[in-house]
């Protein structure tokens, strides 16, 4: 057995504990008990009913809960006392099996509400150094980038309708008399088959682009040039053959700090809060003597 | 510069005429999510989400990079989305302090101030050996109005400050989960109201009551005191053991029409498919219907023994409903349909190929291998959903008016378009402008079969349709409901990119009160454990999970009403 198991298994310590953490339930409790608990004694108080009401309803207000208190039927307050008595019995015994100690829900629990307060704590002590906050800021400048987009307007050539290769035939005639006869953007309208989706597309990000042409079509666009008088393509989507006027391509771009600064100050102090959360959790474990014992030689049992 | 196109080209390039319905191009299609955790919701906090909280969740549907709370690296969404409604739980809804205003503020409340004292006056304690104590006053804390309060508005700030018209609308919601008489009865509820309204009030909680029409009578009293609108989402009826949708009242008693107009108006909408199951029928209730099985979950939140009744499922409560408006006058189940996903990663992910899992602790393939779990295996969980909105515009109102004319689907997850209207034959001059999808028909002139008019498109980066069926449900003279599945078009070989049909109830009784609503099939995909198997060198059967699914999209139905 490990000193660190020992440690734990100490009978001694467990008393210490145990009496440690009974005095201090006196001294923030205050008031004390006119008759005392002991293991199968229970008494029940006012102060035990109000804070059980409480906590079933989740909510604590305790001028509500004592009127509520003081308003019950004696039938009402038995039931109140019997619903609290039932729980203290089970709860003690589930302790006294040590229900607790293997549960993973309460010990995640327990877990979870010492991160929050340590979160906390560590918000406390955020402080927003600009020249840190700057550093941060180029250190994870691609995760800013101002995404590309693109304004076009389209005519389309529907493969379910026309077929695969007449679509791309009537594609490519349409392409030279477009261009040929000067068509602008606002008469896209005119021709070609009705799309699902939309005939005009005005600064959409190339994400957009995809969930209504598919890849093919938006990584095609994206090397396209942008002319306001050209008729581009035939372009492939999902759905059949595209000619394009894009008049606006917008390529990648690193932002400025200015532009992006309350993203970049949300992040970098989120990072900061994990940062001391980590470094708080090993001062912790610091208090701790740790014995990892040969683990890899001994089969589990 | 501006000439005239050649006639005869023309009339080549212009073969397409008006065969679309109505509003072909004037409402946008819109996808999001209505129903998405973050850490700020305990549950999700306590299976490992310790850091996406709202501020990150809507900038990942907006398509920025973001850090993932397990995996430490930087994640984006494959396409962002249009809009997205975040419903933590309104039960215990977390804190977040990170401005030394908010710790100012905060520390009036005693708990707090002792926590934060403790462990600020105390680096690196052990309280092993201290002896100071935190409960009660550190719960009564967490709970108390003043931190409540403090935590939504927070919540509503973010979507404030997110919200983009035109571009992406963030709105503000929150989740009443009550699980009354063992049920699951848990709604999504949003607003697309001002954050100086929504800041008025404390998020209904099921600490309040377990009973929804208290719920429907807060949000109609909230409204009243502070100008609020509210749309309140039903999900999971799969797992309420007969109460979702009931042809009781909760506490067992008769409705009555008051209640029926009250449900029916403040619950326009409820959530067909997510990540716990998809809830428009079941294999035992519709024995007919060859696609019923699809992504059924049948366990209870707590525990129990699952039946499949009638109430818990979409399909059967719409017929329920046209039975109670027969006896009632009014229906309280005249519902649309939306998918959303319950994430509880703060991530919408709901590719079968890029799913994140229902919770931060299923995050890779080899967490997902665990099977011990009473509940919400990995593998159990569904990659779904998504909701689809025909909307005016990108804006929070325009969805919401949306949501209120049902004209809104639900997809399993792929971006399938669909368009669904229904009017009746102008004597072979073609389809009379008619209703969208969540709208009604009635007088039925001459007694004319109405038309569906159905214009389905494949997510142009998924699967190809392989068919467009119709669900019909009606009531006969005798009081009876019925149900039928048609097949309005199904593709040969390798699936189709488009559909564009009419389809005409061939048993249509004018007499009859009836409902149509659209689904649409894919072609079979890998379901996302099938993904799971490839990446861990298992075969996919040892996932015990179907290995294909056939993705799908289910339209808001569109009723038909004889005349009275």
């Amino acid at each position: 057995m490990s000193a660190g198991k020992q440690w734990i298994r100490e009978p001694l310590l467990h008393f210490i504990v145990a009496g440690a953490i009974l005095f201090g339930l006196f001294i923030l409790n205050g008031d004390e008990k006119l008759a005392s608990d002991d293991e199968t004694t229970i008494v029940v108080d006012r102060r035990d009913l109000l804070t059980f009401l409480q906590y079933r309803a989740n909510a604590f207000e305790p001028e509500t809960f004592n009127a509520a208190l003081d308003a019950m039927a004696d039938e009402e307050l038995q039931e109140l006392i019997d619903a609290y008595v039932d729980e203290e019995v089970l709860y003690r015994e589930s302790r006294a099996l040590g229900l607790e100690e293997s549960d993973n829900i309460i010990r995640q629990r327990m877990v979870q509400k010492m991160v929050f307060i340590m979160s906390d704590v560590a918000a406390m002590n955020q402080t927003l150094d600009q020249a840190e906050l700057e550093a941060y800021f180029q250190d994870n400048l691609s995760a800013y980038a101002v995404q590309p987009w693109a304004t076009f307007t389209h005519v389309f050539f529907d493969a379910s309708r026309r077929g695969d290769e007449s679509a791309l035939a009537d594609a490519e005639t349409a392409l030279a008399e477009l261009n040929g006869g000067g068509v602008l953007f606002s008469d896209a309208p005119a021709y070609g088959d009705r799309f699902p989706f939309l005939r005009n597309y005005v600064e959409r990000t190339f994400e957009y682009i995809a969930s209504h042409f598919g890849y093919e079509f938006s990584t095609a666009l994206q090397s396209a040039t942008a002319s306001d008088n050209l008729w581009q393509g035939p372009f492939p989507s999902a759905y059949g053959q595209h000619l394009v006027m894009l008049t606006d391509l917008q390529e990648r771009r690193l932002p400025e700090l200015d532009e992006v600064r309350g993203d970049v100050e949300r992040d970098f102090t989120n990072q900061q809060s994990a940062d001391m959360l980590s470094e708080l959790t090993e001062a912790i474990r610091e208090r701790y003597q740790i014995v990892i014992e040969d683990i890899r030689s001994q089969p589990a049992q | 510069m501006s000439r005239k196109f050649p006639p005869l080209s023309l009339v080549l390039l212009s073969t397409f005429t008006l065969c679309g319905p109505i509003q072909a191009q004037e409402r946008q299609l819109l996808w999001g999510d209505t129903h998405l955790h973050t850490s700020w919701s305990v549950d999700a906090f306590s299976m490992g989400n310790q850091l996406a909280d709202p501020e990150t969740a809507y900038r990942y549907a907006k398509g920025e990079p973001v850090l993932h709370p397990r995996l430490g690296t930087r994640i984006r969404i494959d396409r962002p989305l249009d809009f997205l409604v975040i419903a933590d739980h309104a039960e215990n809804l977390r804190w977040q302090v990170n401005t030394r205003e908010s710790i100012e503020l905060l520390s009036n409340i005693a708990g707090f101030d002792a926590a934060f004292a403790l462990v600020r006056d105390n680096p690196g304690q052990t309280f092993m050996l201290g002896r100071s104590r935190l409960t009660p006053e550190y719960d009564a804390a967490i709970a108390s109005p003043e931190v409540r309060g403090f935590s939504w508005a927070l919540q509503v700030d973010a979507a404030t400050r997110h919200n983009d018209p035109g571009t992406f609308t963030a709105l503000t919601g929150w989740e009443w989960s009550s699980n009354g008489g063992g049920s699951n009865l848990h709604r999504v509820v949003f607003s697309p109201s001002d954050g100086d309204i929504l800041k008025q009030f404390i998020p209904y909680s099921n600490a309040e009551s377990l009973d929804p029409e208290d719920l429907w009578n807060w949000l109609d009293q909230a409204a009243a005191a502070t100008g609020a609108e509210f749309v309140a989402i039903p999900h999971n009826s799969n797992l309420s053991a007969g109460y979702m949708f009931a042809e009781t009242r909760f506490d067992g008693s008769a409705l009555d029409r008051e209640l029926a107009e009250q449900r029916a108006r403040l619950e326009p909408v409820m959530e067909i498919t997510q990540v716990k199951g998809t809830s428009e029928t079941h294999p035992l209730l519709s024995p007919n219907d060859e696609f019923a099985d699809y992504e059924i979950y049948e366990k209870l939140l707590g525990g129990g023994q699952f039946q499949a009744l009638t109430a818990d499922y979409a399909r059967t409560a719409l017929m329920t409903g046209l039975a109670m408006e027969a006896e009632l006058g009014a229906n309280p189940y005249r519902f649309g349909f939306i998918g959303s996903s319950d994430s509880h990663t703060g991530f919408s992910s709901i590719a079968e190929n890029d799913f994140y899992g229902k919770a931060v602790s299923d995050t890779l393939p080899i967490e997902r291998l665990n099977r011990t779990r009473a509940n919400f295996n990995a593998w159990e969980m569904s990659a779904s959903g998504l909701a689809a909105v025909w909307a005016d515009d990108n804006t929070r109102q325009a969805i919401a008016d949306a949501f209120q004319r049902r004209e809104v689907y639900a997809t399993s997850g792929p971006r399938i378009l669909l368009r669904v209207t229904a009017g009746y034959d102008q004597d072979g001059d073609g389809v009379a402008p008619g209703v969208s999808m969540g709208g009604s028909l009635t007088n039925a002139p001459d007694s004319r079969a109405p038309i569906l008019s159905i214009e389905a498109a494949m997510d142009p980066i998924g699967a190809r349709l392989e068919r467009v069926q119709v669900i019909k449900g009606w009531l006969d003279q005798s009081g009876n409901t019925h149900e039928q599945v048609f097949d309005a078009e199904q593709s040969t070989g390798q699936g189709a990119a488009q559909f564009q049909t009419r389809w005409t109830d061939p048993e249509f009784d004018p007499a009859q009160p009836a409902f149509y609503y659209v689904r649409v099939l894919e072609v079979p995909t890998p379901r996302h454990s099938t993904y799971d198997a490839i990446a861990l060198g298992i075969d996919a059967a040892e996932t015990q999970m179907p290995e294909l699914i056939r993705e799908r999209a289910w339209s808001s139905p569109i009723w038909y009403e004889p005349s009275r």
